[in-house]
């Protein structure tokens, strides 16, 4: 164990605090809005991390990560519209556990059937294949009318995790209209991802995607075909991103087609760039600096897009490395 | 069937197959070229239109609309290959693609700031806006102009390409870098006179379909992934598999949107047909470029030597 | 016993043929040097027996088993592994971690998500094996990238080695080495060949006749002569369409 990832490691879990704890305080000095404003940043954290395990361990640029969080924000849309008015009973729920089966299922589904076609291509290929495949969704959820068509669908209820037995034991259910019981959950998600993806890049599986990352040829030599591992790695990938979707469904009681642009992906993007390929808490920080500055710059101006453009043009002309790149500027060892 | 129908459909299906090619053919270009991958060229797209409405309602002429709007995208292209895209190009694909994306956030916003939130309505002059009548079938002036105009710059494109020894040194480049430099090429000027090209080409798609559909913010953005879908089928940095998965992906897209419940009510009820043919329609051309990707990975004319 | 062998192998790119009826047989536990002139097609040949090509007609035989069909990954589990002309490394991983690796690609499939593979004993101890063997144990947690080209090469060969081939084909071992550097690999495949069996494609003629047991010629994509080395050395088709110009 040497010295920098100890000291990232450090790094990280202060950020994490400080992410958990801020909105308290803020809270407690009467400013809860940042409540709402750090729930959103988190459900990016898990989106963009989702991202990372591709870009950053597996050097897989998928730029159609917004599918995903578009199909698990429907996944909990569809059944919370058909339980409010009726219709389609065996999809009908507020389960959430209904709810994250569904997004789970179909996320997996999509990703296993896209990644099939685009993993046998590369590079640029890879990459607007990806994009293209995510455009498929915008397009379809646009096509169901019965489900608002462009303008979306509102979710008047949030998922309801309800435990068998645990009222019986005294323990009270999760209640997720309450905001910072929502963001608890938010958070504790976010580790899991966090702590799951940390897991995989140190494993056996791990090793063969960043050994394909750097060179593909001499994995192949050594009698490895990396493809079913990189598949495998996208499949997770866009369960990661299907969940940070359900819990956005509920953050914003609200879904429609526009979160599957394919401008969200490339902001997604930008969010593991920004904050620093190849760190674990890179895509944290990325979209915290991301969901911060959208706040401060949106309530300066309504052309904040136009700062925000340059600051990505800066960021890749300019800053490799990203964020926690630039801070730490690790010595070779 | 009514074959007028059918006819008018066909000539929708041309007229967005023309555009499609109208944008592709940059991206095609730059990237076979270049190895470039431009998002922002969805920009030109919006820029194309938004200066020829401005000069149009200004000069109160559409024929000076669009040579301000042809000189105006190439100067902007200029201007942009200088500064930004020219750093870009010993960049690996994810860097172009994300600072092209900065580049598009910069230009939508910019497009707000000088003409505000709203779209800006090209007015056609009244020889453009009447109809022509053959037999049963009525269609608008306009398409036939786009049509004929898109025709006559793929074939020119075609000569260029083909024909002339810009066309040869653009060929020789997109197959080995290496050679042009060896020959005494200004790689330079070249990179920058097929990003013009590409950028213009772009601008006249989003002027020519301006005067229809109004120039506003962004609308360059979904029909770039189109866009990305043609080349991707006809194989990345062929104009001519460019211009035939064009032509491909306007035709069925139109048909599938127009005749999609008919052929489905073939086969099931009338009520799960009107349901089912929009949302198949929608995602039709993704189902194509799946289906052609998992035949032919590298696309239907793969560009050879790569 | 022959190990590896092809029958009529042929490949043509165009009008070009580039390799014409081959008919190689490697013998168990010998080293066998491949010779040509530059462009001769021994690039080729070795691409199509490590199925990164696929010849257009013939068959390659690797224990008495048609592998013709075998994709490459797979031919590698069956025994016949290669190193490149171009040391083609894991530059973000240290020289350790690339042998490692190695051996994890050798031990069955990777689709273990939960123990930290950089701490697996196994693999481990088994890379300093194979470091110890090709003398980079000092070098074992630089980064692969910060190794000289000479020791490049020997992390090359460790990896091949890790996979436990039937058949190590090596091409161009010696390029860009020292004479020290040379003169211990050569040492090292001399020992080698009493666990595996040895294609050498070499430039360096004196590496090749001090270790070749066997010697195959290959001019214009065609074997011209193919025996024991000593035998090819003297054929006169050999002197006047090879050695005899580079000598």
């Amino acid at each position: 164990m040497n010295g920098v990832p100890t000291l990232h490691r450090i790094g990280g879990g202060l950020v994490l605090l400080l992410i958990l704890f801020t909105p308290f305080v803020m809270l407690w000095l009467g400013k809860p809005f940042w409540l709402d404003i750090f729930t959103r940043l988190v459900i990016l954290a898990i989106a963009a991390s989702s991202l990372s395990l591709l870009l950053s361990v597996a050097g897989l640029a998928s730029f159609g990560h917004a599918a995903y969080i578009g199909l698990g924000a429907y996944a909990v849309g569809i059944p919370v519209y058909y339980e409010t008015y009726g219709g389609a009973d065996w999809l009908a729920s507020y389960s959430g556990w209904w709810h994250v089966l569904l997004g789970v299922t179909v996320c997996a589904l999509f990703a296993l059937v896209t990644g099939a076609i685009s993993l046998r291509t590369k590079g640029v290929h890879f990459i607007m294949i990806t994009m293209a495949f995510s455009q498929m969704i915008l397009y379809l959820l646009v096509a169901l009318e019965e489900f608002g068509g462009d303008d979306g669908l509102s979710v008047d209820l949030r998922s309801e995790f309800v435990v068998p037995g645990a009222q019986v034991l005294g323990i009270p259910a999760l209640n997720m209209e309450e905001p910072w019981v929502f963001y608890l959950v938010c958070f504790a998600m976010l580790l899991l991802v966090l702590f799951i993806v940390a897991k995989l890049r140190h494993s056996h599986f791990g090793r063969v995607l960043q050994a394909a990352k750097q060179n593909e040829l001499r994995v192949k030599a050594l009698g490895i075909n990396p493809y079913r591992y990189r598949l495998l790695a996208f499949v997770v990938a866009g369960i990661f991103a299907g969940l940070s979707g359900i819990l956005f469904a509920n953050y914003a009681y609200f879904v429609s087609p526009s979160m599957v642009e394919w401008t969200r992906s490339g902001e997604l993007m930008f969010m593991v760039i920004l904050g620093g390929v190849s760190t674990l808490f890179g895509p944290v920080v990325g979209a915290s600096v991301f969901v911060l500055l959208e706040h401060f710059l949106s309530r300066f101006t309504v052309f904040w897009h136009l700062p925000f453009g340059i600051l990505l043009l800066v960021v890749v002309l300019f800053g490799r490395g990203g964020i926690i790149g630039m801070l730490k500027r690790e010595p070779k060892t | 069937m009514d074959w007028t129908l059918v006819l008018t459909q066909a000539i929708n299906g041309l007229q967005l197959g023309i555009l499609l090619f109208l944008l592709s053919a940059g991206l095609t270009l730059t990237f076979g070229i270049m190895d470039l991958i431009n998002l922002a060229h969805a920009s030109f797209f919006m820029l194309g239109a938004f200066i020829c409405a401005w000069a149009t309602l200004y000069f109160d002429s559409f024929v000076v609309g669009i040579v301000c709007a042809i000189l105006g995208t190439a100067l902007l292209a200029l201007i942009v290959e200088k500064t930004v895209i020219s750093h870009l190009y010993v960049r690996d694909h994810l860097d172009q693609l994300l600072a092209t994306f900065g580049l598009i956030l910069i230009a939508d916003t910019a497009v707000h700031l000088i003409w505000g939130p709203a779209g800006l309505a090209i007015p056609l002059p009244s020889q453009l806006q009447g109809q022509v009548r053959f037999g049963e079938l009525v269609v608008p002036t306009y398409r036939l102009v786009i049509i004929g105009v898109g025709l006559l710059i793929a074939a020119t494109l075609y000569w260029l390409v083909n024909k002339t020894r810009a066309g040869m040194l653009i060929r020789a480049g997109a197959s080995n870098r290496q050679m042009l430099s060896t020959l005494g090429i200004n790689v330079k000027l070249l990179f920058t006179s097929v990003f013009i090209l590409g950028a213009v080409l772009a601008g006249l798609g989003g002027l020519l379909i301006a005067p229809i559909t109004e120039a506003s913010i962004g609308m360059g953005n979904d029909i770039i992934i189109t866009a990305f879908v043609v080349i991707i089928i006809g194989g990345i940095g062929s104009i001519k598999g460019a211009f035939v998965a064009a032509l491909l992906i306007g035709f069925i897209d139109t048909f599938g949107r127009a005749f999609l419940d008919t052929i489905f009510a073939l086969f099931m009820s009338v009520d799960s047909a009107e349901t089912a043919a929009p949302a198949v329609s929608a995602i039709l051309v993704y189902l194509l470029m799946a289906l052609i990707l998992v035949w032919r990975p590298q696309g239907l004319f793969p560009p050879k030597l790569r | 016993m022959s190990v590896l062998e092809t029958n009529n192998l042929s490949k043509r790119f165009g009008g070009v043929v580039a390799t014409d009826a081959v008919n190689l047989s490697l013998q168990k536990n010998r080293v066998h040097g491949l010779i040509g002139p530059n462009g001769a097609g021994k690039t080729t040949l070795i691409a199509q027996l490590a199925g990164q090509l696929v010849p257009d007609a013939g068959r390659v035989i690797l224990n008495s088993r048609d592998i013709t069909r075998l994709g490459e990954p797979a031919r590698v589990r069956a025994g016949l592994t290669r190193t490149f002309q171009i040391s083609a490394l894991f530059n973000d991983f240290s020289v350790l971690e690339n042998v490692a690796f190695a051996v994890q690609a050798k031990a069955g499939h990777s689709f273990r998500f939960w123990s930290n593979v950089g701490q697996n004993k196994k693999f481990n101890d088994r890379a300093h094996e194979l470091l110890e063997l090709l003398g980079l144990s000092n070098q074992a947690h630089a980064n692969a990238s910060a190794l000289s080209h000479g020791e490049q090469r020997q992390l090359e060969i460790a990896m091949a080695l890790a996979t436990k081939p039937l058949v190590l084909m090596l091409d161009e071992p010696m390029a860009g080495m020292g004479a020290e550097e040379s003169m211990r690999l050569i040492q090292l495949l001399q020992e080698l060949k009493h666990d595996t069996t040895l294609l050498l494609v070499e430039h360096d003629m004196d590496a090749v006749f001090a270790l070749a047991d066997d010697l195959s010629v290959l001019v214009n994509g065609a074997l011209i002569a193919t025996g024991l080395a000593a035998d090819v050395r003297q054929n006169p088709d050999v002197i006047a369409a090879y050695l005899g110009t580079s000598t």
